[in-house]
């Protein structure tokens, strides 16, 4: 690694196009080229986000004028997502002064850890926190490269063990059963 | 003075020993963790603060906070990667040292420097948080709102360019804290009808979504980065001409860094680059810095755990954070049932004197680790990715579903944890949402509380002087950057005509 790596606060975060060039991540990649960012688009996707929310706050309960005391619920919010879009705008308008970000692909193995991610949480709803732990350990391990399914499977019974003893014993802390575990009683 | 004997006496006692023991162990652990961060630390174990006492609970986050600063800087010399934001100046010259075979000279210099800035900031936190507490004793909620919007206008002061996102980010926030029952009308808001929401976005799960989940994510985009690791091969320490060359740094950075934290949002990692900077600037050996100097070291880490004390300052007297983990304190003050702010050092000095005295044994506990335990502690780095990153997956499902026992909790810290990512890879950080969340509900309960005063009279904020003066100091903070830009083209143009 170079001293570059160690400067940039942040490999996951697009970078303006001088910076890109000496950072190892990019030679590793096979230097990919880029999506070009402007803060433009930035600034107007903000903008829409922030009206698609103010169009959220015309649903809220109407409240009789003399219980709001002066805001109703909704004029705070308002208020904020106001500034919201002074500032997304701002940033829109001042966007020549900044070079555009060079955004290089999503690495595929993010997508894929989103999706082992869910898959964890799904065992959660399904088998516990337990069948968490192994789903956790050993599929997520696997999937970052780690072969020695023995090591993983002695990892994720560690685990579950100090969850058992830590917070439920411990902590008197209930940790999710799962359905399963609800069905087979 | 009571008050201070009664915090001091948590020394005496073995159990708030073994807290801030613990704390301070796991502070260095994790902070040399790359990617596991002192705040994400903070959020991953709050939940197990919640069943400790106050006094407990945030001793153990106190020290987590000091000693994770340092615990960062022992992966920015080993390996070139900070383990610690707040670290990343750390690793210009640490990095390049250790390559020389001198790394356990950095490590020493490191652990002093950390513990000298730290525990000078702490006498400072002593001194100055009751001070300050006391004059905003008598603020209203007029002046907490100007407080509030001059905390989060702070955001636009850090990071150069990217003071436009923060300042998105932490409006962002102020706008998240408003999902939930609204006080005044009992209306919800933003709750699509999932009764979980009606109290709110919990706070615990947005944090460690942001903070754990969103790193787990960058995590695995750079899993085919191979670090190059460095050993220690012998542990020799700083030489007394070391620290004697190092002493202007170390003091100059202490000052510095305990001053940039107690402005709310400037946190440990601006402490440290403009340390870095000023150190280089005052160095009689400027041509060293960049290629292992030891004060560039120095002056870095004296900073970074000098603004920790900082950071407290606000925390403490005001209920302003002073950085993303003092949001985080906060948060852990609060669950337990404890509002920050001047009241606090009436009714609970004991609380308080008890955090203080915690920091003082952390900065002091992690000099013994450091310079003992540094060989040791670098061994953690050798843990890897595919082993770590699925436990703190783990631990944070549970830290997330611990605190309410909702599994909507989790899926709200998945959802923010993928926001956290997409955040960050368009330049947008993750803290100041935080600082927005923490402070939304402040801001918007002192706006309405100050319009029912002024009988909805807008103007009538310009009548109190102290308000006022926080407006002023809030325009300048914003239009800062703004006004150096411009200041820099004027006189760029009148060197030009004066050729």
């Amino acid at each position: 690694m170079t001293m570059q790596d160690a400067r940039k606060p942040d490999a996951a975060s697009c970078e303006h196009p001088a910076e890109a060039g000496d950072h190892p991540a990019a030679a590793a990649a096979g230097a990919a080229p880029g999506r070009r960012v402007s803060d433009v688009a930035t600034g107007f996707a903000i903008v829409a986000m922030a009206l698609l929310v103010w169009a959220g706050t015309t649903g809220f309960a109407d409240v009789p004028a003399a219980l709001t005391q002066g805001m109703g619920p909704a004029a705070f919010p308002r208020l904020v997502l106001g500034v919201i879009i002074v500032l997304a705008l701002w940033l829109a308008w001042t966007a020549s002064r900044r070079e555009a970000l060079d955004c290089e692909p999503v690495h595929p193995m993010v997508y894929a850890t989103v999706a082992a991610v869910g898959g964890v949480v799904g065992a959660l709803l399904l088998l516990g926190i337990h069948g968490a732990v192994f789903a956790s350990c050993i599929g997520l391990g696997r999937l970052w490269g780690e072969r020695r399914l023995a090591l993983l499977a002695v990892i994720a019974v560690g685990i579950s063990l100090a969850l058992h003893f830590a917070f439920v014993r411990g902590f008197g802390v209930g940790l999710p059963r799962g359905l399963l575990q609800g069905w087979l009683g | 003075m009571d008050g201070f004997l009664s915090g001091m006496a948590i020394l005496a006692d073995p159990y708030m020993v073994g807290i801030i023991l613990a704390g301070t162990i796991l502070g260095v652990i994790v902070g040399a963790l790359p990617g596991l961060s002192g705040s994400t630390t903070a959020a991953l174990l709050l939940p197990i603060t919640i069943t400790m006492s106050p006094t407990a609970g945030i001793a153990f986050l106190g020290a987590i906070y000091c000693a994770a600063n340092f615990g960062g800087s022992i992966t920015a010399i080993l390996i070139n990667t900070p383990g610690d934001p707040s670290a990343s100046a750390t690793a210009y010259d640490g990095y390049p040292m250790a390559r020389r075979g001198e790394a356990g000279r950095a490590l020493g210099m490191s652990t002093i420097a950390s513990a000298i800035g730290g525990i000078f900031s702490v006498f400072v936190l002593i001194v100055a948080a009751p001070l300050l507490a006391k004059a905003a004793y008598s603020f209203g909620p007029p002046e907490y709102f100007a407080l509030a919007i001059f905390g989060l206008s702070m955001l636009a002061a850090v990071g150069g360019s990217n003071g436009i996102r923060n300042l998105i980010s932490g409006a962002v926030g102020v706008l998240l804290a408003t999902i939930g029952l609204d006080l005044m009308t009992g209306v919800d808001r933003f709750t699509f009808g999932v009764p979980e929401l009606t109290e709110g976005l919990g706070l615990v799960p947005v944090l460690t979504g942001l903070f754990a989940i969103s790193e787990l994510l960058v995590q695995a985009g750079r899993l085919h980065i191979i670090p190059e690791r460095l050993g220690i091969s012998a542990m020799k320490l700083p030489s007394m001409a070391d620290y004697r060359k190092c002493a202007k740094a170390i003091g100059l950075s202490s000052v510095l860094g305990t001053f940039i934290g107690i402005l709310p949002a400037l946190g440990a990692t601006t402490a440290a680059l403009i340390s870095y900077n000023e150190t280089k600037r005052w160095s009689k050996y400027k041509d060293e810095f960049g290629k292992g100097s030891i004060e560039g070291i120095a002056g870095p880490e004296a900073a970074n755990n000098a603004a920790v004390g900082g950071s407290m300052v606000p925390t403490l007297a005001l209920g302003i954070p002073g950085s993303a983990t003092t949001a985080i304190i906060l948060a852990g003050l609060i669950v337990q049932g404890v509002r920050p702010g001047p009241h606090l050092f009436n009714e609970q000095p004991a609380l308080l004197y008890a955090v203080f005295a915690s920091m003082l044994a952390s900065n002091l506990i992690y000099v013994v680790l450091g310079l003992f335990g540094a060989k040791l502690f670098a061994r953690i780095t050798l843990i890897p990715d595919a082993i770590l990153w699925p436990a703190v997956l783990v631990f944070a499902i549970v830290g997330a579903y611990g605190p309410n026992q909702s599994l909507v909790d989790v899926w709200v810290m998945l959802g923010f944890g993928v926001i956290g990512y997409v955040m960050r890879r368009y330049g947008f950080s993750p803290a100041p949402l935080v600082m927005g969340l923490v402070l939304g509900t402040m801001v918007e309960e002192t706006l309405k509380q100050s319009l029912l005063i002024f009988d909805q009279n807008w103007l009538m904020f310009f009548t109190r002087p102290i308000v006022v003066a926080l407006f002023v100091v809030t325009a300048l903070s914003v239009c800062a950057p703004w006004l150096a830009r411009s200041a820099g083209s004027l006189w760029r143009s009148a060197a030009k005509q004066g050729r």
